[in-house]
This record gives C-alpha cells, sequence and structure tokens, in this order.
C-alpha cells in the first residue's frame, strides 16, 4: 500500500507537467481544430529561457519563471501568427505536416544556439529535500510543483465555465460565425487563448526544469506526445478531462513499470503508445464527453 | 504493323535499359567517393519518397511510421549479413542457430529484410486502419517510437542501444538505383492501371470508392505492402551503406525528411516524390558540410549543427501555406508538359 | 415614412465567391417597424441578412445603420452597434446549457443587472427555457431550440433585430407566440427586419414587406397593399 502510495506521489510531478501541456493543447485543438504538434517545442522554448535567466545569468527563480512564461508566450504567438494563422481551416493533416515542420525548426534551432546536450538547472537551496509523510518520501519539489498547478487548474477549469471569456471559447468552437453575430472579436479570443495555452506549457517547462534537474532540446517531442493522448483521452476539447488524464498518464505509467520486472523499465515510452492505441479503437470519442462536436 | 509497333516497343525498352546501364557504369568509373555517396543516398531517398507517396499520396492514409518498418527490416537483413564471427563471437547473440551461423548474400538478405518489414509493417497497421485521417497519422507516429523502444529493451538479439557494427558494404550504385529505377517502372505501372486508379479512389472519396465496388481492405493492404516492402528496402540498403546500425537510426529527423520530400514534391506524383527526394538530399548531404562551420572572406562561421533541418522545415512550412499541392501537384512529368512548355516559351 | 431609416442598403450586390445571390437590393427599415422579406426558397433572402452582418462577400453598394456606414465592418463590429441575428435553423450553440447560451447572447452586455433583466425577461416570454435552463442546448426539442435562439437574440437589448424564418418548422402554437413575442418587443421600440415562409403571420405583424425573386426586389409594399397582391398571393399559394 506504501508502495503504491509512493507510486503515486513520485508521478505528481510529471503529471503536472502532462496536465498543464494537455489542457493548453486541447484548448486550441478544441477551439480551432488545430493539431498543434509545435506544442511541446513552444514548452520547450520556455524550459530553454527559464535556463537562460537562470544558469546563465543566474537570477532569481521567481524571475526564472516569469521569463519562462514569456518565453513560451512568444514562440507560441510567433508559431501561430506565422505558420497556423495562413492555413487556418486546413484539414488537421496539413496541420500536423505544419506542426511536424515547425517543431524541426525550433527544435534544430536550439540546437544550433545552445547544443544538444543537457542543461542544468540551478535549483535553489529551499527547494531541495524531502517532507514524510509516514514512510512515504515527498519531494519538496514535487509539493511546490504540485500545489501551483493545482490552482492554475482550478482557476483554468472555472475560467472556462464561468467567465465570459470561457463562454466566447466555448461558443466560438461549435460555430464561429454565430459567435461573432453576437459580438465577440473571435479573432481575439483565439489569440488570448494561445497566450493562455503557450503560458501553460511554459508553466510546465519550468516545472520539468525542476523537477528533473535539466531540460534538452528534444524534450518537446516526448512531452507532446503524452499531452496529445491525454487531450484525446480526456476529450477534444475538454479542460478538464484533459488535466485528469494527464495526471492518470503519468501515475499508470510509473505503475506500469513499477510492476515490471527491473529489466524491462525501457518499455515505458510504449505505454503512453498502448493507451493510446486502447483509446481509440474502443472509445475514440475519449473517456469523457468531448466538448465540441 | 502490329509487329513493327511491337518491335518498337521492344527497342525503346532495351534501349532505355542499355542507357540506364551505361550511365549507371560511367558514375562508378568516374565519380570520386563523394559524388557517388551522394548519387547513392539520392537514390535512396527516391526509394523511401516514392514508397511513401503510395500510402500518404494515393490512398491517403498518412503514414508516419516508416522510421518503424526501416528498423525492422534493416535489423532481420541485419542477422542475416552480419558476419559469423562478429554475431556469434563478439556479440554473442541469442539468434536461431540457422541465422547466427550463416551470412548471406545481398540478395537473398533483401528479400528476407523486406519481407519482414512488410509483415511488421502490415501487422501494426492493421488496427490503425479503422482510425480515420488524422488519427491514423498519430497512431503511425507510434511506430517508430514502438519498434525504436523494441530494439533497444532486448539486447540479446539486437545488442542493444549500441547496435550493430561490421556490416559488409554491400550497397553499390548499381542496386541503389536498380531499385530505384524498378520501384519507378512498378509505381508508373501501378499508376496507369486498375490497381493504381483504385488507391487514387480511395484516397479521394474512400466512400464512394467503396460503392464502385473496391474492395478497400484488400486494395488497403497492396498499397502498405508495397509501400513497406520498398521502405524496407530503403533502411537495408541503408544500413549497408553507412554500415552501422542502433536503434535510434531512423529517428525523426529522418522520418520528417522523408514526409517533407513527398509534400514539397507534391502529394500523389511519382515525379514530385523523385524532385522533393533531389531537393531534400541537396540540402541534407550536399550542404551538410556547412553545418561543420566554415570560412568565407576571412570570416569564420561557426559550426550550426541542424541548420540543415531548420532549413528545410523553413521550406516545407512556406510550401504548405504558399502552394500546398508542392511543386508537381498530382501531376506526372509527360511529353505533353514538354510540349506545353516548348509551346509557351516560343510564343 | 420617416427622413432617416434605421437601416438602409443601397443597391447592395453580393454573394459567395463569384456567384452573385443578391443583386443590386435596396431596403429601407425605419425606426420601430417590422419589415418582412418575402419570396420563394432560394430568392437570396438569408443573403440578403447575411450580407448585412457582414457573412457574405459585398461587392457593390452600401450599407447604412443609423446612418453609419457599415458596409465593411467585421460582424462582431456590427453586433456591437445593436444589431441583432437570429440565423435560419436555430444555430444555437449545441455544447451550452440553455443558460449558457443566453449569457453567450449576453456577451456585449456590460451591467450585471442589465443580465438578470434580460434573462428574466426571455424566461417569462418562454418558460420552458427556464425550465431547461441546466439542460445542454443540442438535447433540446426543436421548438425549444428556436425559442432560445430567439430569447438568445433578445439578451443584448437589440435596437435592429434580424430574424430569418423563426417559425420553420414549429407547431401553429409556437407559431402563434414568436408573432406575439415579435408584436411585443417591438411595441417596446425594436425593430426588426424578418424572413418569414409563413407569409400570413409575418404580414400580420409587419408594417412593410419587399417580395424577392432570383436575388432581386420585384414588389415593395405596405403589408396591406402586400396582401392584397395577386404576385405575393402566388408565392404563397393557399397559405394567406
Amino acid at each position: 500500500m506504501n508502495y503504491l502510495l509512493q507510486q503515486i506521489i513520485n508521478s505528481l510531478g510529471f503529471g503536472s507537467i502532462v496536465a498543464l501541456l494537455a489542457a493548453g493543447y486541447t484548448m486550441t485543438f478544441g477551439l480551432i481544430g488545430l493539431v498543434n504538434f509545435a506544442h511541446g517545442e513552444v514548452f520547450m522554448a520556455g524550459a530553454f529561457t527559464a535556463y537562460f535567466i537562470l544558469t546563465i545569468l543566474k537570477l532569481p527563480f521567481w524571475l526564472a519563471i516569469l521569463m519562462g512564461l514569456v518565453g513560451s508566450i512568444i514562440i507560441g504567438l510567433l508559431v501561430e501568427r506565422l505558420a497556423f494563422k495562413p492555413v487556418r481551416g486546413s484539414g488537421m493533416i496539413t496541420l500536423f505536416i505544419i506542426g511536424l515542420g515547425v517543431s524541426q525548426i525550433l527544435r534544430n534551432s536550439t540546437v544550433m544556439l545552445f547544443d544538444a546536450r543537457l542543461k542544468g538547472f540551478t535549483i535553489s537551496s529551499f527547494l531541495k529535500g524531502v517532507y514524510m509523510l509516514g514512510e512515504v518520501m515527498i519531494f519538496k519539489k514535487t509539493l511546490f510543483i504540485f500545489l501551483p498547478v493545482l490552482a492554475i487548474c482550478i482557476i483554468l477549469v472555472y475560467l472556462i465555465k464561468n467567465t465570459k471569456l470561457g463562454i466566447a471559447m466555448r461558443s466560438l468552437s461549435y460555430d464561429t460565425q454565430m459567435a461573432q453575430s453576437l459580438g465577440m472579436n473571435t479573432e481575439r479570443v483565439i489569440i488570448i487563448t494561445f497566450i493562455i495555452s503557450s503560458a501553460l506549457a511554459g508553466f510546465a517547462a519550468v516545472s520539468w526544469g525542476y523537477i528533473y534537474g535539466s531540460v534538452h532540446a528534444g524534450m518537446g517531442v516526448y512531452a507532446v506526445v503524452n499531452a496529445f493522448v491525454a487531450s484525446v483521452i480526456g476529450g477534444v476539447g475538454n479542460v478538464l478531462g484533459a488535466i485528469i488524464a494527464g495526471y492518470i498518464i503519468a501515475i499508470g505509467g510509473n505503475l506500469f513499470i513499477a510492476f515490471l520486472p527491473p529489466d524491462l523499465v525501457g518499455l515505458r515510452p510504449l505505454f503512453v503508445w498502448i493507451i493510446f492505441f486502447i483509446i481509440l479503437i474502443f472509445k475514440p470519442s475519449g473517456l469523457f464527453r468531448a466538448n465540441i462536436k | 504493323m502490329e509487329y513493327v509497333k511491337r518491335s518498337n516497343f521492344i527497342i525503346k525498352y532495351v534501349a532505355g535499359i542499355g542507357v540506364i546501364i551505361f550511365m549507371l557504369f560511367l558514375m562508378e568509373r568516374f565519380l570520386s567517393g563523394f559524388w557517388l555517396t551522394l548519387f547513392m543516398l539520392f537514390g535512396i531517398n527516391v526509394i523511401l519518397a516514392i514508397s511513401l507517396n503510395i500510402t500518404n499520396g494515393w490512398i491517403g492514409f498518412f503514414s508516419v511510421g516508416h522510421g518503424g518498418i526501416m528498423l525492422a527490416g534493416a535489423y532481420a537483413a541485419a542477422f542475416f549479413t552480419l558476419p559469423v564471427f562478429f554475431k556469434e563471437g563478439i556479440l554473442d547473440l541469442n539468434l536461431p542457430s540457422f541465422i547466427l551461423h550463416t551470412q548471406l548474400s545481398f540478395l537473398p538478405a533483401l528479400l528476407i529484410g523486406g519481407i519482414v518489414g512488410t509483415v511488421i509493417g502490415i501487422i501494426l497497421v492493421l488496427p490503425a486502419l479503422r482510425l480515420r485521417g488524422f488519427y491514423f497519422c498519430a497512431g503511425t507516429l507510434g511506430f517508430n517510437i514502438i519498434m525504436e523502444t523494441i530494439a533497444e529493451n532486448i539486447p540479446e538479439i539486437t545488442n542493444g542501444p549500441m547496435g550493430l557494427r561490421q556490416f559488409p558494404p554491400y550497397t553499390n550504385i548499381w542496386w541503389v538505383w536498380g531499385i530505384a529505377i524498378l520501384l519507378i517502372y512498378i509505381t508508373w505501372m501501378v499508376k496507369k492501371s486498375y490497381i493504381g486508379r483504385a488507391f487514387i479512389a480511395i484516397g479521394k472519396d474512400p466512400d464512394l470508392a467503396e460503392h464502385m465496388g473496391i474492395n478497400l481492405l484488400k486494395y488497403k493492404l497492396y498499397a502498405f505492402g508495397l509501400s513497406a516492402f520498398f521502405t524496407a528496402l530503403g533502411g537495408i540498403l541503408w544500413v549497408h551503406l553507412i554500415l552501422n546500425l542502433f536503434p535510434k537510426a531512423f529517428n525523426l529527423i529522418l522520418v520528417f525528411e522523408v514526409v517533407a520530400m513527398i509534400v514539397i514534391g507534391g502529394m500523389g506524383s511519382i515525379t514530385g516524390s523523385i524532385i522533393g527526394a533531389a531537393i531534400i538530399t541537396f540540402f541534407s548531404d550536399v550542404l551538410a558540410p556547412i553545418e561543420e562551420g566554415f570560412s568565407l572572406f576571412g570570416f569564420n562561421v561557426p559550426s550550426m549543427l541542424g541548420l540543415m533541418t531548420v532549413l528545410i522545415g523553413v521550406l516545407l512550412v512556406v510550401i504548405l501555406i504558399k502552394k500546398p499541392n508542392g511543386i508537381m501537384g498530382e501531376k506526372e512529368i509527360s511529353l505533353g508538359f514538354f510540349r506545353k512548355f516548348l509551346r509557351t516559351k516560343q510564343t | 415614412m420617416s427622413k432617416n431609416p434605421l437601416l438602409k442598403l443601397n443597391n447592395v450586390l453580393a454573394g459567395y465567391g463569384k456567384m452573385n445571390v443578391v443583386n443590386n437590393i435596396s431596403i429601407r427599415v425605419n425606426q420601430g417597424e417590422i419589415v418582412t422579406l418575402l419570396g420563394s426558397n432560394g430568392v437570396g433572402k438569408t443573403s440578403t441578412l447575411r450580407t448585412i452582418i457582414a457573412q457574405t462577400d459585398l461587392k457593390k453598394g452600401e450599407i447604412k445603420y443609423k446612418d453609419i456606414n457599415i458596409t465593411h465592418f467585421p460582424t462582431y463590429k456590427i453586433a456591437e452597434l445593436g444589431i441583432g441575428y437570429c440565423p435560419e435553423g436555430r444555430a444555437i450553440f449545441g455544447n451550452l446549457t440553455t443558460k449558457e447560451n443566453l449569457q453567450a447572447g449576453a456577451y456585449l452586455l456590460k451591467s450585471r443587472q442589465k443580465f438578470k433583466e434580460n434573462l428574466d425577461r426571455v424566461y417569462s416570454l418562454f418558460p420552458i427555457l427556464k425550465e431547461r435552463s441546466n439542460q445542454i442546448a443540442e438535447l433540446l426539442s426543436g421548438g425549444e431550440q428556436e425559442m432560445l435562439a430567439i430569447g438568445r437574440s433578445l439578451m443584448n437589448n437589440p435596437n435592429l433585430l434580424l430574424l430569418d424564418e423563426p417559425s420553420l418548422g414549429l407547431a401553429p402554437k409556437l407559431v402563434e407566440l414568436i408573432g406575439k413575442t415579435l408584436r411585443e418587443i417591438n411595441k417596446e421600440g425594436v425593430s426588426i427586419l424578418l424572413i418569414e415562409q409563413n407569409a400570413k403571420m409575418a404580414l400580420e405583424i409587419s408594417n412593410y414587406g419587399y417580395l424577392m425573386r432570383k436575388g432581386s426586389i420585384v414588389l415593395e409594399g405596405t403589408a396591406k397593399e402586400l396582401v392584397a397582391d395577386d404576385r405575393v398571393k402566388e408565392v404563397y399559394l393557399g397559405i394567406i
């Protein structure tokens, strides 16, 4: 029982990252049908911005978090305006290919500017160490990430359910022209959605840096796959579903390898794909109600 | 009359083949190592591009799993082509005895690897076939990771992440371009035949195709089978050229490059795939040394690894925005095309 | 006829891409009036309405609202000016609840007080909506959805309401209710431009009307004049 609890606690860090990424991903996916394969690199951009501020400029951690958000937002908006807007309305495959192209551009540009190695995050001393809950170990840094992320998720879901912006997003995703007829400036709503989505990715990126102690140019690819699968499981456009699915995937993945013989640990990446295939074959609409048609 | 037409036809074919053989002979004779290798890489890219075009461009199932198929085929062939002393002695691989103690020549290895790649490709694609459009595409993305993860985690068979070396350098320009020309010929003939039209019908409107009596599953399997076979051959040729193989060998960048080839060239066009392959080969292999850094007029340009991939990415995005059908669209190059071109030049 | 109409279309030529569906249309709606567009299916009535809210390609002509030239305004700006739109076939947001649809309708409303007032107003007009307020709109019946669509278009206190076939596919009792509702809100000052297949109901409540054919206006006049006209009777054989 304790072992199980420990595995779950250990998954909260990665789970938070996937939850944030999946939430952001599903927002743009549900809103304008945008398959954003470049989301992983928006994520990575935030990580590198934070890395730059933290480790190279050696500035305080709160500035790194802030600049991480800014970095992701800037890259996210640039990608949207330059690569996705010109082809808005195209089929999902076209959008996927463009996303693939953009992701290669961003990823290799980062390799060009920095290099492909791991980049260490300098972690402030107060984030090191563990709390003990009986026999279960909780890393301080996990808690420092999980709690804010939980708060962010609650705020996000509230925003979508109860505010004008949320109603605008959901209306727009169902029938853009009708939404405009009601006075909604849909282009602006889309931009705001991208900003939120990118900011979530930025926070996830900084979290990654703190949890794993380092970032690298390829971190986006694995993360975006997890985010994509989580958003499909959670139901397209369903932010709460994506968040929950994100945690489920992380916890599930950890439990999966926890109960495997030790030399099969390398099979971890397969878990997400197995889940993906199972869901797509048996219940394509996801486990939760999809928000959008 | 018939007799004359027939012999005209045969003469054209024989002459054509003769010209090709002659050119390959000249190339092998007179091209330096770099240019020869380059031309072989171009040939392999042509094979990969045209194979991918069959599934992505014709029957409209956009697959990005070709990395996994190449991996499967390459490993399968490698088990047979690697020298016995290496397999048994140095690595002590846990392979069945008949594989461990044989070393085959290229042709049987190609066939075996091709068939293994095809079988694995079809097994993996079957569950995904019921997915439509983009979800199919996302599913195939997993092939690569699945095969890579498997290859990494059964070191008794594949030597894990360290990979395999000591490959006999079987690949030469004859094999590469022989297979490439064979593929071009097959796909050209297929495109003109009923099978090809069925493929394209499925790509354009699967429901209509079904109503016209086309057995969807059968033709999809044909398409995937043909595509996977030659994709696997491409992987095998590659591995016997660069002489090593490891799980990450056919990673996302390679997958991406082949996708770029067919999109830039024009999905659905064989000529387009060849042109696309040429362009990507140009960037990826001819211009590649630029990445290492160089000096120009006394300026030292530093090394910029990954620059070529960035440029290919930019090219891909620009084409998708400005000319989404690619350079050739769905058309092929033909005499009519040349005549039109000449006519507009004269007027 | 007052000198300054609320809404003016002058020689408008519009369509979709290369196709022209609205051929040289000139229409006036005066403050406080109910004006009807009549005509059989496919003559361009819906497209005329859509042109007003900038959802077609307008090639020639101009549209003026309260003397403001709105010809090239984007849709949302036109809504901001106080023009409400209730399209054909309901067009409710199926993924939102009834109440959320009404909230969407009140998007431009700034005051919470006004929102509550308007919400109560819509609920009193269509009590069934209050009962179903937390139900997903997709699951409402056809009639309920139509009421929701009309209610939603009222949430923003529009000055000019564009309604496209509000009675389509509805039971006679509901059609009566809708006619009554339109008359009520018109008395409160809302001008209405109406498209209706049910010419009887439309001409009963309207002041003025236009008969369209093949994208152009072939006849216009007061409701009384139109009711008596043979051409109108010809289009709506048996209905009048």
